[in-house]
């Protein structure tokens, strides 16, 4: 009897200690760490200033008293919007024409938009200068023959960067949704007489509406919270993320407390920005799945011409920074400008130069891909199948992230782990922290979308078939789960290479990456050395990107 | 080396909701037992407890003698079929076999062996290496169920395992089931909504009704001595005729006195249960209840009547178009012979069987 019950006691504890639980824990403590302490640090750091004691609202009353702080918020807030609104009105019309025609080249036009959607941000304002910038190639030729096109610094040239940078974003998303109406609805709105125009505006857009909307928000995050365009392209004209940069820079990371006073408030407009959407989308959202999608519809020669040529132009216009980078890589330079000819000179400099930051970019992201591999293998499962009230909150932590600009995510892993207990700064940790934090709020809902798809009942049937929960867990769910979590890997794997906004502020001589040497190539106007770089980014992603559609089975992005 | 299950006292809450309510069986070695009952009754809970997926919040489950509640479900040596079969998507038909008996670190020769035997008796042998996704639905139950013997379990668990077949595998499916669980011995629970395959298959059935026991007993008892109202109704079809009962008498409608063995003394208003093939139609005749032809529907072998009787109830008859020459058609006035000896006599407010056999 006795024996009995120790046997007992022993199975509950087991029951306690069993994998799922130590993960658990194990993913609070980490939240709690990396997530939880710095961002409360630097929340609380906002309230404090170098010169004076305890609590204080300096930093903030400064913000809303000085013009040249308050005026980058409205400057924020100016770009975000206008750039939604634009790329909404040029993505969604496009969208519409891509899916619905046939078109010429629409391989080669999806393969540009995927490609300008994943370029660096930044490699977007460098290539516009160079063309159109103040010595710009264009901008000369035009000279040459008496055209004055104006200066593209400052809000215009922010604009046209972000427009042609995000409006693949919308494109790709609203596509999505629109192959996915099953085509009996629209026939239904039809037969009841109501078509053309009408119909598109009764039945096909608000069904679509979501994902416009999801489109929209994910345009205003990405702008508001980009650091490398308006620095580059902006000159004078500062936007929230530079002036963070700025601060932080001026107050030598020391005591960052009025950077963390403008992270607050950064943070704040994209949370009421996300909630405002999620409001919207909550109380129209539709779930749908085509049985049959919609089929192209053929054109007369003359409209088809037209409606390609429509696509085809934005299309290209995004992917002209691209192009410019990998020509400009095999043009010779001598400093800033450059000369006649071809040469590999700019691929001899930055190999002898900048193997650290070419070695140090692969090595950040390929880490940080793997952690993001594992948190949202084992993440998920706890949210999806093990759902509790803790998992629900750590689901609303790892989620948390999505809200805070990189720039943000920078300074909070600065104050918080430049002293104290856990010293970071200057490793290479602090940058892959970084990035996956970044990239894992993604990683975390694709994650439990996959899961959703995958029946609980494989799992049972393998317990009952004597395996034990953990290891049942790697010889099923985990290995259906794969494909889908690594083709979003390379997604996240693309944008922690071209990473800049944290990065700059994380990094020391020896942890510099591609990224940020292109930054600094482009300031001391090495536009050779930027455009090797660059270019090296460019055929990573195309590389990835075939690797992506090896493991996702062709299924495009998005 | 079957085994024995009891169930003691079982309870299963949902918060506050009792999805399983005081449920205690007694299931033999090599028994087919069938839990039977509505949708949403908690047959698939009680399974899941027996599998070890679901938690028990009070009573026992042993097997044989040992108490099981705390012993995790990989541990119980349960072989269980899932009502969407849940075949490793990624493994070959073969694999799919294997993985318990690799789980028991059975190897080499003697893997195979099992594999290809637990296959030749499902008759999936010549499929052993295909992908699950190239298999039709018939192949893949074939497949779940191979996988599930082929460890020997203690016992055998499904649930609804033909549920998601067409009618005609249905039947075919059923009986090789039956078959293949007689020439193995395995202790089997199996879960149905469907009253007809749980008769055709069960050594015995556990009616169950919201997260309760209703009655136990083998098909032919279920359907013939129905325990309760809800029994009588679920099993078959039954109609129900008021009546009352006073010293082994019992009078519907005011005058239809029939002679029934009930509970000693019983007196008072009880519900008289009548199957429709246990009434005819005939003649109208004297102390015989009557009615109207409302309907009659051709069905080949039978034909079913729908009757309206004198006090606006409704009732069904059946009755074999071979054993009888008259023909009723609609607004015809019938006298109704009922089959006294199959008659259920029902407590009017217990809705329980007051039947002494
Ligand atoms: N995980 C659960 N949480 C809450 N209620 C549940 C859960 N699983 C089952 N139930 C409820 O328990 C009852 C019995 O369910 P189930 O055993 O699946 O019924 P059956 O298999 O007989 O159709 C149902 O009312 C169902 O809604
Ligand atoms: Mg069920």
């Amino acid at each position: 009897m006795n024996n009995m019950g120790g046997k007992k006691i022993f199975r509950k504890l087991q029951n306690y200690f069993s994998f799922w639980n130590v993960a658990l824990l194990l993913f609070l403590v980490l939240s709690a760490v990396f997530i939880i302490y710095p961002f409360g640090k630097m929340f609380l750091q906002s309230f404090t200033t170098a010169k004076e004691e305890g609590f204080t609202l300096a930093n903030y009353t400064t913000f809303f008293q000085k013009k040249y702080y308050y005026t980058a918020l409205i400057n924020s807030l100016k770009i975000c919007i206008v750039v939604t609104v634009i790329t909404t009105a040029l993505g969604v019309p496009l969208a519409y024409i891509g899916t619905r025609y046939n078109l010429y080249f629409k391989r080669v036009i999806n393969i540009m938009i995927v490609l300008s959607m994943l370029s660096p941000p930044f490699i977007g304002a460098y290539s516009w200068i160079t063309l159109l910038g103040r010595s710009g190639v264009i901008t000369k030729f035009l000279a040459s023959i008496g055209i004055d096109i104006g200066s593209i610094y400052g809000f215009k040239g922010i604009i046209l960067v972000f427009v042609l940078k995000l409006f693949p974003l919308v494109y790709l998303y609203v596509s999505g949704a629109l192959s996915s109406i099953d085509s009996s609805l629209e026939e239904a709105s039809e037969s009841l007489g109501v078509s053309g125009i009408k119909r598109l505006m009764k039945v096909t857009f608000p069904v679509i509406m979501p994902t416009i909307l999801s489109a929209a928000l994910m345009v205003f995050m990405t702008a508001l919270a980009d650091f490398g365009t308006p620095r580059l392209i902006g000159e004078g004209y500062n936007v929230l993320p530079v002036i963070i940069y700025k601060e932080f820079l001026n107050e030598v990371a020391t005591n960052p407390s009025f950077a963390s006073a403008l992270s607050v408030i950064i943070t704040i407009i994209s949370a009421l920005v996300l909630l405002l959407q999620k409001a919207i989308v909550d109380r129209k959202s539709y779930n749908m799945s085509a049985l049959r999608p919609p089929a192209p519809v053929e054109l007369p020669v003359g409209k088809k011409i037209l409606a390609t040529a429509a696509v085809f132009i934005v299309a290209f216009l995004s992917i002209v920074p691209q192009i410019t980078v990998v020509v400009m890589s095999f043009l010779k330079t001598r400093g800033p400008l450059f000369v006649r000819g071809f040469s590999l000179e700019s691929y001899r400099n930055i190999i002898s130069k900048l193997s650290t930051n070419i070695r140090n970019t692969f090595t950040f992201s390929i880490l940080a891909i793997a952690l993001i591999i594992i948190i949202g293998l084992l993440g998920s499962y706890l949210i999806v199948r093990r759902k509790s009230k803790i998992t629900t909150f750590l689901d609303i932590l790892l989620m948390f992230p999505y809200v805070i600009p990189g720039s943000v995510i920078g300074i909070c892993l600065i104050v918080a782990f430049n002293t104290g207990p856990l010293v970071l700064t200057g490793t290479m940790w602090i940058i892959v922290i970084s990035y996956s934090i970044r990239k894992l709020p993604y990683t975390m809902r694709s994650s439990v979308g996959i899961l959703y798809q995958i029946d609980h009942s494989v799992e049972e049937a393998s317990i009952s078939l004597g395996v034990p929960p953990m290891k049942t867990f790697f010889k099923t769910t985990a290995i259906l789960m794969l494909p889908g979590l690594l083709s979003g890997a390379v997604l996240s794997f693309v944008a922690n290479i071209n990473e800049l906004s944290s990065t700059i502020i994380l990094y020391t001589g020896k942890t510099s990456t591609i990224s940020v040497a292109i930054f600094n190539a482009v300031n001391n106007d090495a536009f050779g050395n930027a455009a090797a770089l660059a270019t090296i980014l460019t055929f990573s992603t195309v590389i990835s990107l075939v690797i992506f559609n090896k493991i996702s089975g062709g299924k495009s992005v998005v | 080396m079957s085994q024995t299950v009891r169930i003691e006292s079982v309870v299963k809450e949902y918060g506050n909701f009792r999805a399983i309510d005081n449920v205690s069986l007694e299931i033999k070695p090599g028994e087919f037992f069938t839990l039977l009952g509505p949708s949403g009754c908690g047959k698939t809970t009680l399974l899941r407890m027996i599998a070890g997926f679901n938690t028990i919040e009070s009573g026992k489950i042993y097997f044989n003698d040992e108490e099981i509640n705390d012993v995790p479900a990989h541990k119980r040596n349960v072989g269980m079929v899932f009502q969407n079969y849940a075949i490793f998507p990624h493994m070959s038909v073969k694999d799919n076999v294997a993985y318990g008996l690799k789980a028991r670190k059975i190897k080499g020769a003697e893997l195979i062996k099992r594999t290809e035997q637990a296959l030749k008796l499902m008759q999936m042998y010549e499929y052993k290496d295909r992908q699950p996704s190239q298999l039709s639905g018939g192949q893949q139950q074939r497949v779940a169920l191979a996988r599930a013997i082929v460890i020997h379990p203690s016992v055998l668990l499904m649930d609804e395992p033909l549920s998601n077949l067409d009618a005609k595998l249905r039947v075919q499916m059923r009986s090789s089931i039956k078959k293949l669980q007689k020439s193995l011995n395995i202790t089997t629970i199996y879960v149905t909504h469907d009253q007809e395959e749980a008769l055709a298959i069960s050594d015995r059935i556990a009616v169950m009704n919201n997260g309760r026991v209703e009655q136990i007993g083998e098909p032919k008892e279920i359907y013939m001595r129905p325990a309760n109202t809800f029994v009588a109704n679920f099993i078959g079809t039954s109609n129900f005729l008021q009546g009352e009962a006073d010293n082994g008498v019992v009078t519907i409608l005011g005058k239809v006195k029939i002679p029934v063995k009930l509970k000693e003394g019983y007196k008072g208003k009880v519900i008289v249960s009548v199957r429709p093939e246990n009434a005819a139609l005939c003649p109208v005749q004297e102390g015989m209840l009557k009615g109207k032809v409302v309907f009659a529907t051709f069905l080949g072998d039978y034909i079913n009547y729908e009757i309206e009787l004198e006090d606006g109830t409704s009732m069904e008859i059946n009755e074999y178009t071979s054993n009888v020459d008259q023909h009723w058609e609609a607004g015809d006035l019938a006298g109704i012979d009922l089959n006294t000896k199959r008659i259920t006599v029902f407590d009017h407010e217990t809705e329980k069987s007051i039947m002494v056999y």
